[in-house]
């Protein structure tokens, strides 16, 4: 039997992890008006989900990853990308942390992507953003926006590779703030209520109710202030920090998986 | 003496690269002797240190041939993980080269790696820290260190383990000269103790060739002579690998031109630093056009205060300076200024043209230019060697027309070669009618280009 | 206050935190409000607490306040909490129907029962608990001893964090230096402002921190974990199955079908716990200041989770 290849172990590990979480984000919408158990009990068990699904991402890529060089590469990023997302915060609807986490996943990858993400967000929050219990949500959010940035397909072209980086920032950012306002909508919007969710309802009346709450606390604000500062700095630094990561990638000894 | 180290004719290269870095090197090193290995930057130093570490070609890529023996084990056959207990590896850049918080937590990493139980590791920590002279400290965080405490932690973590052999890759050239010696008496001390064979790969040979016991130097084209300390000092000063005393007079050729007295810049009577403790306590000094001064002084006596000063970062608490025409400042790292990926896109935004007559802004800068261009104008500016990073930073700050220059430790990283490359271009720009400060330790250097010197831990020469 | 292990506050934390998000008890979850800041407040010796205190404290308030103006706003026009907590009005605002957004009108303001007041509460405070409580874990335990007392499974990824929070002072200083020399650049602009910073603050770092690898791998690094290629390779096979059983039971959560979606919990544990076994087997690195738990550790965590297990079972007072 031919044994599956590492990067085809990581590629499974990420989509499984990742199809798991969105469940811990977004139960709401899948809960129906029978259900056996309290809602409170579901959402307990879901902060608990967060933080071993990361924790297991993390035991993955560390089994996979046996150079030095790669954990020190990762450590740079995830150091730079929680300094300048420290820098970048107070500044309403400035969102600084995801334009290095797309530039850096498209060179290194999808796992590498993961982990940056879900480490600049750790980072931040222990050098002075605050840990608190929506840490391992955004971690994962972020993981999420990390790993998806690794598919996008290297151009020769530095223009072409830029735009595409930016187009997928687009999204990207819009999912970021839709995974976390899922997060806290049944904390704070009561189930029932006019923005709350409705158990048992059809998901396309849940989604516009959750719609109806994001335009409500104005989280589609942000998410455009997100989606602007992400695109505007990924055009102004993605060529140069391309090259630079590029010849790191090299040094290092990565080969894209 | 038991062999220690044997390479039995090793070649090393990259692929994609066609000529070899180290060719045919046979080398023995015994236990409780020091070996030093000399030759220009970029001869292949490091990589030979790496080789006998088991980084290369294992951690660096490329290819390896020949025999490769490290206390009778072949390093290929050693588990991904060096062997601590086996070897100890200094590497170049100390400061910022450390893994661990705290000085017993660095040390005691190499312990942790092969799981030495924690009694017996406090012990070693204890031990080692009162070798290497930094007991008292184990608690202090590394980055408080000062640059001697820095480096004799990193000997202290690569030996702690007990290695048989230690690897140093420039280990003093940060140094000034009494934490180089401190540093020599330590190794010494070593190797005659322990027994272990130290191998020390540095370009500043002049206060170590008489305190090692063999000298090997790599020439260009990766070949390898061993030496005793006698001939390999005469070879070494022979290639221009160091200075010697012979050329510690001031060696200014005939071209050039005399200060013509016209005056370029004045400091006079300048306080500047912090608020209670000023750095600068009412130093004087005038410049005149083509006309060099050099500025020494020990670490913290206001060097970089100085020059801060006058490029007019610095506002002065008291005093004047006043300058006629523009002040440059290169910077102590030249890499800093530059940011584009290859020479030819550096210069082109500093709007120095290379190729064609119009005339530039200032021909020294296109001097520096073309000779970069010549050698490799396609390179990324961070794989130049060190002499030509900074010729390119010269290159940039003076295509704005810098009649007055100030280096910052200019020499820092650079072998005897690029030492006197650079010093002849500075008297070149001097007789072009620059003026210059250079701030350095490095005082047969500033023997080549100043005309005078001031120093600062004295009351003003 | 005795030096716990650094993990010992997170898992009491954990436990409160769950007993919080499942308690029906306004008292239960002021009590672990108050239990929390209580013992920042002691510990207070600890010079990031204070700043720690008046961050969670704000995020507490802020917490139960949304709670309640989310409640009163939007809480009127339905069923779902009506039938929750029927009972005397407590006031009316004037109800105001708003078309935003898609589908049916929203309903604004109304009238708010005290039963409905007593829940928003509540499940504000509940919020606020689990903020709390986390916070205490932050401030009680030293984020990079943790990292350190990692399990060896996570060892890597621990390495790369904590070499991070190392990186982090460093890179403000090397961007200062940075700044300051291009600043003394007078020509060329060139590109933009942002990129000129970074690029040459990064390069550094990478240089720098590829030392530093090499330097560790020389001292060892790597060389801790004896797992083969192929026990590597079953190892995260192991770890992938794991993860393919926590998928069903999260679903499974999501829909309320509690009592299945446990086993499939329990099975995942299991296998991750298996990994991590593996990996701890194979593991031989040691730790200078090694933390074990000692039986004040043990003390802390039966009391978070005598407090978890008295608030699912009910036993506080709605």
């Amino acid at each position: 039997m031919p044994q599956p290849s590492r990067s085809l172990i990581s590629a499974v590990t990420l989509a499984v992890a990742i199809a798991t979480s969105i469940a811990a984000f977004a139960w709401p919408l899948f809960r129906p008006a029978d259900a056996v158990s309290a809602a409170t009990l579901s959402q307990s068990l879901m902060f608990a989900m967060m933080p071993i699904l990361l924790a297991l991402v993390f035991v993955d890529y560390g089994l996979g990853a046996r150079d030095t060089r790669q954990l020190a590469v990762l450590a740079v990023l995830v150091a730079l990308n929680a300094t300048i997302r420290l820098l970048g915060a107070g500044v309403s609807g400035i969102e600084t942390v995801f334009f290095l986490i797309i530039i850096a996943a498209s060179v290194f990858g999808s796992s590498f992507g993961f982990v940056l993400g879900a480490g600049s967000l750790l980072v931040s929050a222990l050098i002075g953003a605050g840990v608190g219990p929506w840490l391992p949500f955004q971690m994962m959010a972020a993981a999420i926006v990390g790993a998806g940035a690794g598919l996008i397909p290297r151009m020769r072209s530095r223009w072409l590779h830029t735009a595409l980086l930016a187009l997928y920032a687009v999204p990207a950012a819009y999912l970021y703030g839709a995974l976390m306002t899922m997060w806290n909508w049944p904390l704070l919007a009561s189930e029932g209520s006019s923005l709350g969710y409705v158990a048992g309802a059809s998901l396309i009346e849940n989604l516009t109710r959750f719609f109806n709450y994001e335009l409500i606390t104005g989280g589609l604000l942000w998410d455009t202030g997100r989606a602007v500062t992400t695109v505007v700095l990924i055009c102004l630094t993605a060529p140069a920090l391309t090259t630079a990561l590029s010849r790191a990638a090299i040094r290092a000894g990565f080969s894209r998986n | 003496m038991a062999r220690v180290i044997e390479l039995e004719r090793v070649s090393f290269g990259y692929k994609e690269r066609a000529d070899y870095i180290l060719r045919d090197v046979s080398i023995r090193c015994c236990a409780g002797e020091i070996t030093l290995v000399c030759g220009a930057t970029g001869s292949g130093k490091s990589t030979l240190l790496n080789v006998m570490a088991g980084l290369a070609p294992r951690f660096s890529g490329g290819f390896l041939s020949g025999g490769v023996r490290v206390d009778g084990v072949e390093p290929n056959q050693r588990s991904i993980g060096g062997q601590p207990n086996l070897i100890g590896f200094v590497n170049q850049q100390a400061e910022g080269g450390f893994v661990a918080e705290t000085v017993e937590e660095e040390l005691a990493f190499a312990l942790e790696q092969i799981g030495v139980s924690p009694v017996e590791m406090r012990e070693k920590v204890a031990a080692t820290a009162a070798l290497v002279g930094l007991e008292g400290l184990l608690g202090r965080p590394v980055e408080l260190l000062s640059g001697g405490q820095q480096q004799r932690l990193a000997i202290g973590s690569a030996i702690i383990a007990g290695p048989r052999v230690l690897l140093l890759d420039e280990p003093t050239s940060e140094l000034d000269d009494s934490g180089a010696q401190m540093l020599i008496d330590l190794l010494r001390s070593l190797a005659r103790d322990r027994g272990i064979a130290v191998v020390i790969a540095e370009h500043h040979l002049d206060r170590l060739v008489e305190q090692v016991d063999a000298i090997a130097i790599l020439r260009s084209g990766g070949s390898l002579e061993l030496h005793d300390p006698v001939s390999g000092a005469s070879v070494a000063f022979d290639l221009q690998l160091m200075a010697g005393n012979a050329n510690l007079e001031p060696n200014r050729g005939s071209t050039q031109r005399p200060p013509d007295g016209v005056n370029a810049l004045s400091v006079s009577r300048a306080v500047a630093g912090y608020k209670n403790q000023p750095v600068l306590n009412g130093l004087s000094l005038e410049l005149s056009r083509s006309d060099a001064i050099g500025i020494v002084g020990a670490n913290g006596s206001g060097k970089s205060t100085l020059l801060a000063a006058i490029v007019g970062e610095l506002k002065l608490q008291s005093g004047e300076i006043t300058t006629a025409g523009s002040v440059r400042l290169v910077p102590q790292n030249a890499t800093d200024l530059l940011y584009l990926e290859s020479v030819e896109a550096e210069l082109a935004n500093a709007n120095i043209r290379v190729s064609g007559s119009a005339s530039s802004l200032s021909p020294a800068a296109e001097m520096l230019a073309r000779w970069l261009v010549e050698v490799d104008g396609k390179a990324h500016p961070r794989d130049l060697s060190s002499g030509q990073q900074l010729a390119l930073a010269l290159a940039i700050q003076l295509s704005s027309g810098a009649d007055i220059l100030l280096l910052d430790e200019p020499t820092r990283g650079l072998d005897f070669r690029a030492k006197t490359q650079l010093a002849e271009t500075l008297n070149r720009l001097k007789s072009l009618g620059h003026s210059l400060v250079i701030a350095s330790h490095d005082l047969w250097f500033l023997n080549q280009v100043a005309d005078r010197m001031v120093s600062l831990d004295a009351p003003t020469v | 206050m005795p030096r716990l292990h650094p993990g010992t506050w997170w898992v009491f934390s954990t436990c409160l935190a769950l007993a919080a998000l499942a308690t029906q008890s306004l008292y239960f979850a002021a009590f672990t409000v108050a239990t929390a800041f209580a013992l920042m407040a002691i510990s207070r010796s600890n010079p990031r607490s204070m700043h720690g205190i008046r961050l969670y404290a704000t995020l507490a308030a802020a917490a139960v306040l949304i709670r309640l103006g989310f409640g009163v706003l939007f809480g009127s026009s339905i069923s779902a909490v009506d039938s929750v907590a029927p009972g005397s009005i407590a006031f009316s605002l004037g109800d105001i129907s708003l078309q935003v957004g898609f589908g049916q009108s929203l309903h604004i303001l109304g009238s708010t029962t005290w039963a409905q007041l007593h829940q928003y509460t509540l499940l504000g405070l509940r919020l606020a608990a689990v903020i709390a409580v986390v916070g205490l874990a932050n401030t009680l335990s030293n984020p990079r001893a943790l990292l350190r007392s990692t399990p060896a499974a996570l060892y890597p990824v621990a390495t790369a964090l904590s070499m991070a929070l190392n990186i982090g002072p460093q890179l403000l200083t090397s961007a200062a230096r940075v700044r300051r020399a291009q600043r003394l650049r007078t020509n060329g602009a060139g590109r933009t402002r942002v990129a000129n910073m970074l690029v040459p603050v990064l390069a550094d770092a990478l240089d720098r921190s590829l030392a530093l690898a090499a330097n560790m791998q020389a001292r060892g690094f790597g060389s801790g974990s004896a797992l083969s290629d192929s026990q590597q390779k079953s190892a995260r096979l192991g770890l992938l199955s794991a993860l393919c059983l926590f998928a069903p039971a999260s679903y499974l959560v999501a829909s309320g079908q509690l009592p299945l979606a446990i086993g499939f919990l329990a099975a995942g544990l299991a296998g991750s716990a298996m990994v991590f076994r593996t990996a701890a087997r194979a593991n031989r690195r040691t730790s200078l200041n090694q933390s074990r738990r000692g039986w004040r550790d043990w003390l802390v965590m039966a009391a978070g989770a005598g407090l978890a297990a008295s608030s699912v079972a009910g036993w506080w007072p709605a």
